[in-house]
């Protein structure tokens, strides 16, 4: 990649941004910290973009600059009018020390995606091949898919990174990191900015440290594989129903923006489909236990999830590529796995086992990070919180979800777990930390119970 | 009277402050290793130009100039190793080659034994082109009634069938 490319990328990024920054402003409540909008601004505009490039292929350009240009209009018409509150930001120690933390790390994350540009195996044999055909074959990419590995994987990735190239007018192989690795750090901003508004800075900064320091994390970012990504998306949704939870006015716009994130994380992998239905079954309790109304939670989210479904439904209608899970199953061998109890112990157990070292950790950071969880005090509260209700349900769900899916396989199942299990942690490890933070007592609280 | 209960819960809050600093320095201290530990690990791998698939790209590149000026800008190219030659043990390698092939040569299709990489049938007339990468030596002959357009010094070789 030479520096004419990377004027491009970061033209493409700029852009991207731009529209994401649109978005999260019409959607997120006008009192709101401005940072809280700047955090969601990459993968909600990431998000955009994907979509724009797969529904528009040729006109991408003239669709982009006409969004850039409303979206930038507005987001002018609310800095004129200061309806964007600034918060001002005085450094600590444990915040100096999260930017040392991220220096530190950021060399290491540009010689990796200098050294293997086109990505790991799944990185060039999935994703990158599904970009290099939306970019070079035209209109037959869809009817090509059948003939790559695992055609029927979402393409909010692939999308991306060839938006990216269409941008330089060239193919730069390492486009796809380079999204990887800014939703990486996305994630991370999320995760910081939503704990320091729902509990405190203190705890916000350490989450995001341990998050930092998970090699696998930033393995997987610059690899080029989609997992990153759909961790990413994972955190934004569940922190923006957290947030709506706890905002004095239970703005609806918050739960439409997390609607358009989970979409998003449904357009990165088959897993994001999981995690959609999950939030759908989770929101309708309510409705059905407690005769909620339709329009509270429900409906707002229906209304931002709705385009991007439609996408996915179109895409998966108009590509003829069965997922490999499926395809692969039989009503037999089915039923035989589903009642042999040996597999769910195994499972079990390797989930367990595998919990502690997915991460690569040279030393995890479990015990710590439970003591000082356990020293804050467990903020009763969150049960109580139909929001976060919501956030543990779903992680809860998904994670079962997974451990079906295990079940299940057609392959074999030490090989199956062996070749996916770190990835799938990693999917839920950013909105697990979200969570596990606020299980905590904020340091408000604390000090005042003194 | 309620001096006791107050003092013990002033300490417990103390010693609560004590394990909550101690437990956000190993959390610093713990994630400054991991991300050395990262950077370790990364700092090891081989130069960019050593890496597989930029090796690839070098060997397939004047390949897909001379199928776009023969007019083959897509559909399918027969992928051949020594193996389908001279049938042998079968070694992961090939499959290795022909998934790498298959990604630098997208959109056209790379069919071996009359499959793509992902195991789908391809059906219709055999290939005008043939990609041969003899990765493990040349062969003592390549097969009989196709002219060789392209060797590149390196294993690979693309051959096309001759007119009937």
């Amino acid at each position: 990649m030479n520096l004419y490319s990377s004027y491009y990328l970061v033209i493409a990024f700029v852009v991207a941004a731009c529209l994401g920054y649109g978005l999260c402003v019409y959607l997120l409540p006008r009192l709101w910290p401005r940072h809280l909008a700047w955090v969601y601004t990459a993968p909600v505009g990431f998000g955009i973009c994907s979509f724009i490039y797969v529904v528009f292929r040729r006109p991408v350009f003239t669709v982009e600059i006409a969004l850039l240009i409303l979206s930038l209009a507005f987001s002018f018409q609310r800095f004129r009018t200061g309806e964007l509150a600034r918060k001002s930001w005085t450094p600590t120690l444990l915040g100096v020390l999260f930017c040392g933390a991220l220096a530190f790390a950021l060399p290491a994350l540009l010689t990796r995606i200098d050294r293997i540009p086109h990505g790991d195996w799944d990185g060039w044999a999935i994703w990158n091949t599904h970009a290099r055909l939306l970019f070079r074959a035209g209109p037959e990419w869809k009817a090509l898919a059948r003939y790559t590995f695992h055609g029927d994987y979402p393409e909010l990735t692939p999308a991306l990174a060839a938006r990216f190239w269409r941008y330089v007018g060239d193919e730069v192989p390492e486009a796809g990191a380079f999204a990887g690795l800014i939703l990486g750090l996305s994630a991370i901003a999320v995760l910081v900015a939503s704990l320091s508004k729902l509990r405190d800075k203190r705890l916000a900064i350490v989450m995001g440290l341990v998050l930092l320091g998970t090699p696998k994390y930033w393995n997987h970012a610059t690899s080029q594989y989609a997992d990153v990504p759909l961790s990413a998306y994972f955190l934004v949704t569940l922190s923006l129903i957290c947030l709506h939870a706890q905002s004095e006015w239970k703005e609806k716009s918050i739960l439409v923006l997390a609607g358009f994130t989970a979409g998003c994380a449904g357009w990165t992998k088959n897993e994001g489909l999981l995690f959609i239905a999950t939030l759908c079954i989770v929101m309708s309790i309510p409705i059905v236990l407690k005769r909620a109304k339709l329009s509270e939670q429900l409906a707002p989210f229906a209304a931002g999830l709705a385009l991007p479904l439609a996408v996915i439904i179109v895409f998966k209608l108009t590509v003829p590529v069965r997922n490999d899970l499926i395809e692969n199953q039989n009503s037999v061998a089915a039923v035989q796995h589903l009642t042999d109890l040996s597999r769910y112990a195994f499972i079990a157990s390797y989930f367990v086992r595998a919990s502690i070292t997915f991460g690569a950790w040279g030393i995890a950071p479990f015990i710590p990070l439970f003591l000082l969880i356990g020293a804050r005090g467990i903020d009763r509260q969150i049960l109580k919180n139909p929001g976060c209700r919501i956030a543990y349900m779903t992680l809860a769900l998904v994670l079962a979800g997974y451990f079906v899916v295990y079940l299940n396989t057609a392959q074999d199942l030490k090989d199956h777990l062996d070749a996916s299990f770190d990835r799938l942690a990693i999917h839920l490890w950013p909105s697990f930390l979200l969570l596990l933070g606020l299980c905590a007592k904020s340091e408000r609280t604390t000090v005042a119970q003194q | 009277m309620d001096g006791a209960p107050q003092i013990d819960r002033r300490q417990w809050h103390s010693t609560r402050r004590v394990i909550e600093s101690i437990s956000i320095v190993a959390l610093v201290v713990i994630s400054y290793w991991n991300i050395s530990i990262f950077r370790s690990s990364v700092f090891t791998l081989p130069a960019p130009e050593s890496n597989e698939l930029v090796v690839q790209e070098e060997r397939y590149k004047q390949i897909r100039i001379i199928l776009a000026k023969a007019g083959h800008t897509k559909g399918t190219v027969a992928f051949i190793t020594n193996r389908d030659l001279i049938p042998g043990e079968r070694k992961e390698e090939d499959d290795f080659r022909w998934g790498q092939g298959q990604y630098v040569m997208v959109p056209w299709i790379l069919v071996r034994n009359g499959r793509a990489v992902p195991g789908v049938p391809i059906t219709g007339p055999a290939p005008e082109f043939i990609i041969a990468d003899f990765w493990d030596g040349m062969p003592a002959s390549y097969p009989k009634g196709f002219e060789t357009l392209y060797d590149s010094g390196s294993g690979l070789v693309l051959l096309r069938r001759n007119a009937p």
